[in-house]
C-alpha cells in the first residue's frame, strides 16, 4: 500500500483509486470488476501478404496457424494466439499454457511487476524494479518468476528461426514482446470500465467473444482482446501503463473493483 | 407533518413525506422532502423570491418547473463546489444542500441594484452600445465591461479546484429516445419490440414527463401506473439502457448526441462521479423532449407569484404544493384549465379563469368541467396587468373588446399564465433539421433533418396525450426498422448471451437523494415487451387563439418577453425602429434570448412581435440558430477525469523510476517525461548540467535515451526504400554498420536525422528524433502503401520495445568492457559498428543490442534492451561504471555536449526553413541518386548565396548569451536594424569555459572570424561575440575513433 499513497493520484476531478498490489478498491458496496496486470511472454508482430500462398504455407509451417484471422478475428492453437491487427498485419500472442506463474499471493513483489515498474514514485524502490527486471528476465535466477522465464527463453529461441523463415517468404516478424502492458478486465461491469474511455461497441452482438480492435484508451491507443462475455484484455503502450492503469482503476471505483495476483496470458 | 412547510398541501405529490431533507436557502433554514427540487422545496415553505433580474434588478420568483427556468438561478454549494446559474427547478434536493440567490446586494429582498429599475428610463435596449462607446476604441469598452459585468452579477465561479470527479462514458444503440413522456415512453417500448437497442433519458429526475400530472388514462391504467408499469418492462430488459435526471445536451455529426446524467446534486458519495458525459453514438434518434409552455407579456408579468400554468399544476400535484392560495389563471389555449381544475382540487381558489378566446371557441372538454366545477371563466378577457412589490397581490383584467377602460382589479396571490406551447425542437435544429410554422400552434415545429433524427409527441407539435402515445410507437417502431431491426424477438438472448449482456448495457449505478448508492440490475428474462399501440382517450380542445402581448393604461410598466435577460416589448419595438430587423440582429441588440436559459419561454414571443413590427408572418422572420448545450452543463464534466496530471497522457521511460529516486527533474519532451539533470543537494540545475557534461568529457557518463523514435524495417528492398528517403546512400550499408542519414521533405527542407543501422541481410533499425517518432513512421507507411507498393518492405515502431541509454566518455569502454559478452575494442567494434550481445546484470544476462555511435563527440555506444529489462541494464551500467566515475546525465548535459560539437537538433536548427547545406549537411547529398526533396533543392531560393547557414558563436569578454538573440552588425543602427541571423542553441561550456552558442547567420561559413553583436532587445542584453565554425571541440573527431 505504500506505494499507493505515495503516488499523486488524488488530483481533484479524479476519484481515490488504489494501488496495483491485490485487494478491493473503490466502492465498498460493489464488486463489478477485477483488474490483473498480464504476463506475456512473447508477442510478435507478423506482417504480409495473407493471400500469397508462400507466406500463407510459412505461417501454417512455422506458427502451425491453419489461417490467419480475418477482420477483427482471432485465431488461436495451443501455443499462439494471433490476433488481427490489420489487412497485413497480425499480433501473435504466446500462449503460457504448459507452464504458469506460481501462485504469488503472499509474496507481494511480482504483483509489482508490470505496473510497478513505471510508477514514478520516490517510494518506489529500486527493490522493485529490480523484481520486474528479474521476474522478466531470460535466465533469471529468481523462483519467483521461473514460470514465465522458461516460456520467454523457449519463445526467443525460436524467434531468430522463425523470423527468418517468415522473410524468406517475403514477410515480416518482428518481436514487440516488451512493447506493451496488458490487463484483464472481467466481471459484469468489465465493459463499462472500458467504455468510460473507449468508444468502440461492446455489446456481444457488436464486439462478439473472440474479436479484437485497435481503439482508444483515453487518449492512448489501446488493442483490445474479448475473452469471454464478461472478459476482455486491454493492451497499450508500455510507456503509458501508468497513466492508463491510474485511468483505468479511477473507472473502476464507481462500481468497485478488485486488484488480482498477476496471471499469464492464455 | 412538517410545520416549517408552511406551503406544502395535506397529502398528494411524488414525495417522500416521510423523508425529511433539511437545507438552507440564503442563510435560513428550510426543511423539504426527498423527492422535491429546490424550488418545489422553497415554494412549500413559501418562498417565492428567488432572485434579483440581471438588469433592472427587479424580484424575481420561480416561473417554471424544468428546465425552461428563466428565473430562479442560484448559486449553488458553496467553496470550491460552487455553481453559479443552476436552476432551483433542475436541483434534486438532498439533505444539507447550500444555495443562495444572486444579482442582488445586500440580500434579496433589499437590493441597491434595484435603482437600476427605477431609472430605467436610461436604460433601454442597447443601452450599453450607445452608452459604452465614447472614448472610441476598445480600451475603453474592456474597462467598462469589467464594471457592468460585476453590476449586472452571474453568480460567482469556485476559486478552489472543484473536488468532485465528473465520468465519461460512450454508449451505441440502435434507437435513442429523447425524453420519457407518453411519447418517448411509447417509442422506446416500440422499438425495443423489434429487437432494437434502445436507449431512453429524460432530464428529469423520474420518467413520465406530462404524465407525472396527467389525469388521463392509458390502456385502462391510470397514466402514472402505466408509467411505472412500462418503466419496469423497459428496465428488465438487457438492451434497454433508462438514463433518469440526464439531459440530451447537444446533437453532433453522424448521430453523436452528448447526455450529461446529472448522478449526485453534490460530490457527496465516494467514488461516485458527481456528472456524467455520455457520448451517445445512435443508429436513430427520436426526439421526444415535449413542449415548453410560453408566457404572455402583460405589464409586471414577472412578478413572484407568478408561474406558467403547467408548471403550478406540476407543483400541486407531483410535489404537494399549494404556490398560491387565490389564483388567477391567464390563457388562450385549453390546457391552462387542467391546472385551473388541478388547483380547485387542491383546495386553492381560482379566482378566474381569464381567456383571452371568444365564449364561441370555449367548447373544449376541459373548459366545460372547469365550468361544471364552478369556476368562474371570463371570455374574451385578458389580464393588462399585475400588482404587487415583492409579490403579486392582484392583477387588472380587462375585457379585449373594450380595452383597458373596462379593467377590474382581482385580488390573487398566484396568476398561472399560459400563452400557448413551444415543441422543444433545440435538438432537432442542431441536426440541422429545417423548422415550419405551425399556425395552429402559433409555433416553430419540426420539418425535416438531414441526419437520423424525428420528432414525435408534443415536440412534434402533437399536444394531445393519445397522438403523442400513437406517433411515438409509430416512431420508435421506424426508427427500430431504419436501424435495421426487423422483427420482434429475432434476436432473442441465448442463454450463452445472457450473462454476457449484463455488463455491456442496462444497469446502471443510482444514487438516492441521501447519497446512498444502490446498483439497480437490469438482469431479467428478455421478455417480450408488448407490441401493441398504447391508447388513451382523447379530449375534445377549442383552438389556441395567439396572444403576444397586452396593452397596459401604464405606459411605464414593464412587460417582459425574455425574463432571464430583462427584455421587454418596448426594446423589441425599440430596436425594430432603430433597424434591427433581422431576428439575429434583434437577438443581438437586444439580447433576447441570449440567457443561461437561450430564450426557451421567451422566442417565440419575441419573434411574433418582431414580425407585428415589421409586418411580415412568423415563417418569415424564422428563428436563430439553436446552438448546444440545451441546457447549460457544468465544465468539469467535459474533461472527465482528463485533468491535472492527466490532462494529457504522460509518457515514461523504463527507467523513470530510477531517475525520480535521484532526484532528476524532468522536462516534457512531447508526451514523454525525460530526466532534465540530476541535480545534487544543494546544486542548481545549472551547476548538475555543467558537472554532468564535464564528466562525459573527462570520465564517463550514461543518458536516457529510450525516447528517440525506433522502426525495425524488413525486406528485400529496405536499401531501396532508404535510398529514396534518404539523401546519402543506403545499398552500401554493410551488416553489423550503422549510418548516419538526413530526410527531406517534399519541398527539400530537412525533415528529420537520425541512424539506420543494418542487423541483417535484409534487417535494418532506423531511429528517428523524439518528436518525429510518429511522423516518420506515418511517412514510411503511406510510401509504402500508396507511392511504392511494389517495394518489398514492412516497418513496425519499436520504440516501445527497446530501451535505449547511451553510454558516452573517454571511459566508457572500459565500463562495456566490465558487462558485455562480445569483444568492445576499437579494432574489433570500430566507430559505427553495430552487434548483438548479452549484458551482465545482478539477476542473470540480458540479451541487447550495442551501437558505437555518438552524438557527444565522446567515444560512446548505445544500448538497447527490451524495454521490460530497461531498468536492469540501466542499473547494470551504473554499477560497473561507478569505480570509473560514471554520471548519469540529462538533456540539459546532452544539449551542452551538442551544441560544442554543432550537433543539429531537429526543431531548433533543423526549424522547417533550413536545407542540409544549410546545415552544413550538404556533402551528405548523393548525387547519383534520387530522394524525397531532391529535385526541389535545385530552387534559386535554395541555393542563393545569402542563405542562413549554420555557425558556431563565442562570447566575447566573458559575456553571458542571452536567451534567443538576434545577430547584428550594428547594435546601434537605425531601426528596424538588418538582423543578420539569429542563434538557436546556447549554453555555457564547461569544457570551453565561456558561452558558446549556434546560430543561423547570412552566408555564415564565409564569416569565420568576423565580430557580430548578439542583441536580445526584450530582454536589454547586447553582447559581442566571434563567428567560429560550428564545432568547438575536437573538430575532427579523433575522439569518435579511439
Amino acid at each position: 500500500m505504500s506505494e499507493s499513497q505515495s503516488m499523486d493520484t488524488s488530483a481533484p476531478g479524479f476519484p481515490a483509486i488504489g494501488a496495483s498490489v491485490p485487494g478491493r478498491y473503490g466502492l465498498t458496496t460493489g464488486n463489478g470488476v477485477t483488474l490483473q496486470d498480464l504476463h506475456v511472454a512473447a508477442a510478435w508482430n507478423l506482417q504480409g501478404d495473407g493471400s500469397d500462398m508462400d507466406f500463407a504455407e510459412q505461417v501454417r509451417r512455422v506458427f502451425r496457424v491453419q489461417r490467419l484471422p480475418d477482420v477483427h478475428g482471432i485465431q488461436s492453437t495451443d501455443r499462439w494466439s494471433v490476433l488481427w491487427l490489420g489487412p497485413t498485419s497480425w499480433l501473435l500472442m504466446f500462449r503460457m499454457s504448459e507452464v504458469t506463474l506460481p501462485d504469488s499471493s503472499g509474496t507481494g513483489d511480482a504483483s509489482e511487476s508490470q505496473v510497478g515498474a513505471v510508477v514514478p514514485s520516490a517510494a518506489q524502490s529500486s527493490k522493485a524494479a529490480r523484481t520486474e527486471a528479474a521476474s522478466a528476465g531470460v535466465t533469471s535466477s529468481d523462483p519467483a518468476s521461473r514460470g514465465k522465464t522458461v516460456s520467454r527463453a523457449h519463445a526467443v529461441r525460436d524467434f531468430a528461426a522463425s523470423r527468418d523463415a517468415i522473410n524468406a517468404a517475403g514477410g515480416a516478424l518482428f518481436d514487440v514482446s516488451a512493447s506493451r502492458i496488458g490487463w484483464k478486465l472481467a466481471g459484469p461491469r468489465a465493459a463499462t470500465v472500458l467504455n468510460s474511455s473507449c468508444p468502440l461497441d461492446l455489446h456481444e452482438r457488436a464486439f462478439p467473444v473472440g474479436s479484437c480492435a485497435q481503439s482508444l484508451f483515453g487518449h492512448v491507443a489501446a488493442l483490445l482482446y474479448r475473452q469471454g462475455s464478461a472478459e476482455f484484455s486491454i493492451f497499450v503502450a508500455r510507456s503509458l501503463a501508468f497513466d492508463v492503469w491510474q485511468t483505468l482503476c479511477a473507472a473502476s471505483a464507481e462500481h468497485g473493483y478488485e486488484v488480482l495476483a498477476p496471471v499469464p496470458f492464455r | 407533518m412538517n410545520k416549517e412547510q408552511t406551503h406544502r398541501l395535506g397529502q398528494g405529490g411524488a414525495i417522500d413525506r416521510r423523508r425529511v431533507l433539511r437545507f438552507t436557502y440564503d442563510s435560513v433554514a428550510y426543511q423539504g422532502h426527498a423527492g422535491d427540487t429546490l424550488a418545489s422545496a422553497l415554494l412549500a415553505n413559501g418562498v417565492h423570491l428567488i432572485g434579483r433580474s440581471f438588469k433592472y434588478h427587479r424580484p424575481r420568483g420561480v416561473l417554471g418547473a424544468g428546465a425552461e427556468e428563466p428565473n430562479a438561478l442560484v448559486q449553488l454549494e458553496r467553496g470550491a463546489r460552487t455553481e453559479p446559474n443552476e436552476r432551483a427547478t433542475q436541483i434534486m434536493l438532498v439533505d444539507g444542500l447550500v444555495a443562495n440567490s444572486q444579482n442582488c446586494w445586500p440580500s434579496v429582498r433589499l437590493d441597491i441594484g434595484a435603482l437600476n429599475d427605477t431609472f430605467s428610463a436610461l436604460f433601454p435596449a442597447g443601452f450599453y452600445y450607445k452608452t459604452f462607446m465614447w472614448p472610441p476604441g476598445p480600451r475603453w469598452w474592456l474597462r467598462y465591461e469589467h464594471l457592468i459585468r460585476k453590476a449586472a452579477g452571474m453568480g460567482r465561479t469556485a476559486d478552489a479546484p472543484d473536488p468532485d470527479h465528473y465520468a465519461h462514458r460512450y454508449a451505441h444503440c440502435d434507437v435513442l429516445v429523447i425524453g420519457a413522456g407518453p411519447a418517448g415512453l411509447a417509442a422506446a417500448r416500440a422499438a425495443l419490440a423489434q429487437g432494437a437497442r434502445v436507449m431512453l433519458c429524460d432530464e428529469s429526475a423520474s420518467f413520465g414527463g406530462s404524465l407525472c400530472t396527467s389525469d388521463g388514462a392509458i390502456d385502462g391504467a391510470a397514466a402514472r401506473d402505466w408509467v411505472a408499469r412500462v418503466q419496469r418492462e423497459l428496465a428488465a430488459h438487457p438492451d434497454a439502457t433508462l438514463l433518469e435526471h440526464t439531459t440530451a445536451f447537444g446533437y453532433y455529426d453522424d448521430n453523436l448526441v452528448g447526455l450529461l446524467q446529472r448522478v449526485q446534486t453534490a460530490g457527496t458519495a465516494p467514488f461516485v462521479p458527481r456528472q456524467r458525459l455520455w457520448k451517445v453514438r445512435a443508429r436513430r434518434v427520436v426526439l421526444a423532449s415535449g413542449a415548453i409552455e410560453r408566457s404572455i407579456a402583460y405589464a409586471n408579468n414577472d412578478l413572484p407569484g407568478t408561474l406558467l400554468a403547467d408548471a403550478a399544476r406540476i407543483y400541486v400535484e407531483r410535489y404537494g404544493v399549494r404556490p398560491g392560495s387565490r389564483a388567477v389563471v391567464f390563457t388562450n389555449n385549453d390546457s391552462a384549465y387542467a391546472s385551473a381544475l388541478a388547483l380547485h382540487r387542491a383546495g386553492i381558489a381560482v379566482a378566474a379563469v381569464v381567456d383571452a378566446r371568444p365564449e364561441a371557441d370555449l367548447h373544449g372538454a376541459l373548459v366545460a368541467r372547469t365550468r361544471e366545477a364552478g369556476l368562474p371563466v371570463l371570455a374574451a378577457s385578458v389580464v393588462t396587468k399585475a400588482h404587487g412589490r415583492l409579490h403579486v397581490r392582484g392583477v387588472d383584467v380587462a375585457l379585449l373588446s373594450r380595452g383597458v377602460q373596462s379593467s377590474r382589479h382581482i385580488a390573487c396571490d398566484l396568476v398561472c399564465v399560459s400563452g400557448g406551447w413551444n415543441p422543444a425542437v433545440h435538438l432537432f435544429s442542431q441536426a440541422r433539421g429545417k423548422l415550419r410554422f405551425d399556425a395552429n400552434l402559433a409555433a416553430f415545429v419540426p420539418d425535416v433533418s438531414p441526419l437520423a433524427i424525428v420528432a414525435a409527441g408534443a415536440a412534434n407539435g402533437r399536444l394531445g396525450l393519445d397522438e403523442a402515445l400513437a406517433e411515438g410507437h409509430a416512431a420508435g417502431s421506424a426508427a427500430a426498422l431504419q436501424a435495421g431491426c426487423a422483427a420482434p424477438t429475432a434476436r432473442a438472448m441465448t442463454a450463452d448471451g445472457a450473462d454476457g449482456a449484463v455488463g455491456a448495457v442496462g444497469a446502471e449505478s443510482t444514487v438516492t437523494a441521501d447519497g446512498a448508492v444502490s446498483a439497480v440490475s437490469a438482469v431479467s428474462t428478455a421478455g417480450a415487451v408488448g407490441a401493441e399501440v398504447p391508447h388513451a382517450q382523447s379530449l375534445r380542445c377549442g383552438p389556441l387563439q395567439p396572444l403576444w402581448e397586452v396593452a397596459s393604461r401604464d405606459r411605464s410598466a414593464k412587460r417582459f418577453v425574455d425574463l432571464q435577460n430583462d427584455v421587454t416589448v418596448n426594446d423589441i419595438a425599440l430596436a425594430s425602429r432603430e433597424g434591427y430587423q433581422s431576428v439575429e440582429h434583434l437577438k443581438r441588440y437586444t439580447t433576447l434570448g441570449m440567457g443561461t436559459d437561450q430564450g426557451k419561454t421567451s422566442n417565440v414571443v419575441g419573434l411574433a412581435l418582431l414580425a407585428a413590427q415589421l409586418g411580415r408572418s412568423m415563417a418569415e422572420v424564422g428563428t436563430t440558430t439553436f446552438r448546444p448545450p440545451y441546457t447549460p452543463i457544468s465544465l468539469g464534466a467535459l474533461p472527465g477525469h482528463a485533468v491535472g496530471a492527466y490532462i494529457e497522457p504522460t509518457r515514461r521511460t523504463a527507467m523513470h523510476a530510477w531517475h525520480a529516486e535521484r532526484g532528476a527533474r524532468f522536462v516534457n519532451a512531447g508526451l514523454w517525461k525525460r530526466p532534465h539533470s540530476y541535480p545534487q543537494p544543494g546544486e542548481s540545475e545549472f551547476d548538475a548540467a555543467n558537472r554532468e557534461a564535464l564528466n562525459v568529457r573527462t570520465q564517463v557518463g550514461l543518458v536516457d535515451v529510450s525516447t528517440l523514435g525506433k522502426i525495425e524495417l524488413q525486406g528485400r528492398d529496405v536499401a531501396e526504400l532508404l535510398n529514396r528517403m534518404y539523401i546519402n546512400r543506403w545499398d552500401t550499408l554493410q551488416i553489423g554498420r550503422c549510418r548516419y542519414g538526413v530526410m527531406l521533405r517534399d519541398d527539400g527542407i530537412v525533415l528529420d536525422d537520425g541512424t539506420t543501422s543494418r542487423l541483417g541481410d535484409t534487417h535494418y533499425l532506423m531511429t528517428t528524433t523524439t518528436v518525429n517518432a510518429v511522423r516518420v513512421m506515418q511517412q514510411i507507411e503511406l510510401l509504402l502503401q500508396r507511392d511504392w507498393p511494389e517495394l518489398q518492405v514492412h516497418a513496425t515502431s519499436v520504440t516501445e520495445q527497446w530501451a535505449a541509454a547511451a553510454l558516452s566518455g573517454p571511459n566508457a569502454r572500459a565500463v562495456l568492457e566490465k558487462i558485455v559478452d562480445i569483444d568492445v575494442a576499437n579494432a574489433a567494434f570500430p566507430f559505427l559498428a553495430v552487434a548483438a550481445c548479452q549484458l551482465r546484470c545482478e539477476s542473470g544476462t540480458i540479451p541487447a543490442r550495442l551501437f558505437r555511435m555518438s552524438y557527444s563527440g565522446e567515444n560512446a555506444y548505445e544500448i538497447h534492451v527490451p524495454a521490460d529489462q530497461g531498468s536492469g541494464m540501466w542499473e547494470a551500467v551504473m554499477a560497473a561504471g561507478e569505480p570509473l566515475g560514471i554520471m548519469p546525465y540529462g538533456t540539459e548535459a546532452m544539449g551542452t555536449l551538442r551544441i560544442e560539437k554543432g550537433h543539429v537538433v531537429v526543431g531548433a536548427e533543423a526549424d522547417g526553413r533550413t536545407t542540409a547545406d544549410d546545415l552544413g549537411l550538404g556533402k551528405l547529398v548523393n548525387a547519383a541518386k534520387w530522394c524525397i526533396g531532391k529535385p526541389l533543392l535545385e530552387r534559386p531560393a535554395l541555393t542563393a548565396p545569402d542563405r542562413w547557414q549554420l555557425v558556431g558563436l563565442s562570447a566575447l569578454d566573458g559575456a553571458e548569451m542571452p536567451r534567443a538573440a538576434k545577430l547584428v552588425a550594428d547594435p546601434d543602427a537605425a531601426l528596424p536594424n538588418p538582423m543578420l541571423g539569429h542563434v538557436t542553441a546556447w549554453c555555457f561550456s564547461p569544457n570551453l569555459k565561456r558561452w558558446i552558442a549556434l546560430a543561423l547567420l547570412a552566408n555564415g561559413r564565409a564569416r569565420h572570424g568576423e565580430t557580430l553583436w548578439a542583441v536580445s532587445p526584450l530582454a536589454k542584453v547586447r553582447i559581442k561575440v566571434r563567428v567560429e565554425p560550428a564545432c568547438f571541440i575536437d573538430p575532427e573527431g579523433a575522439r569518435l575513433r579511439v
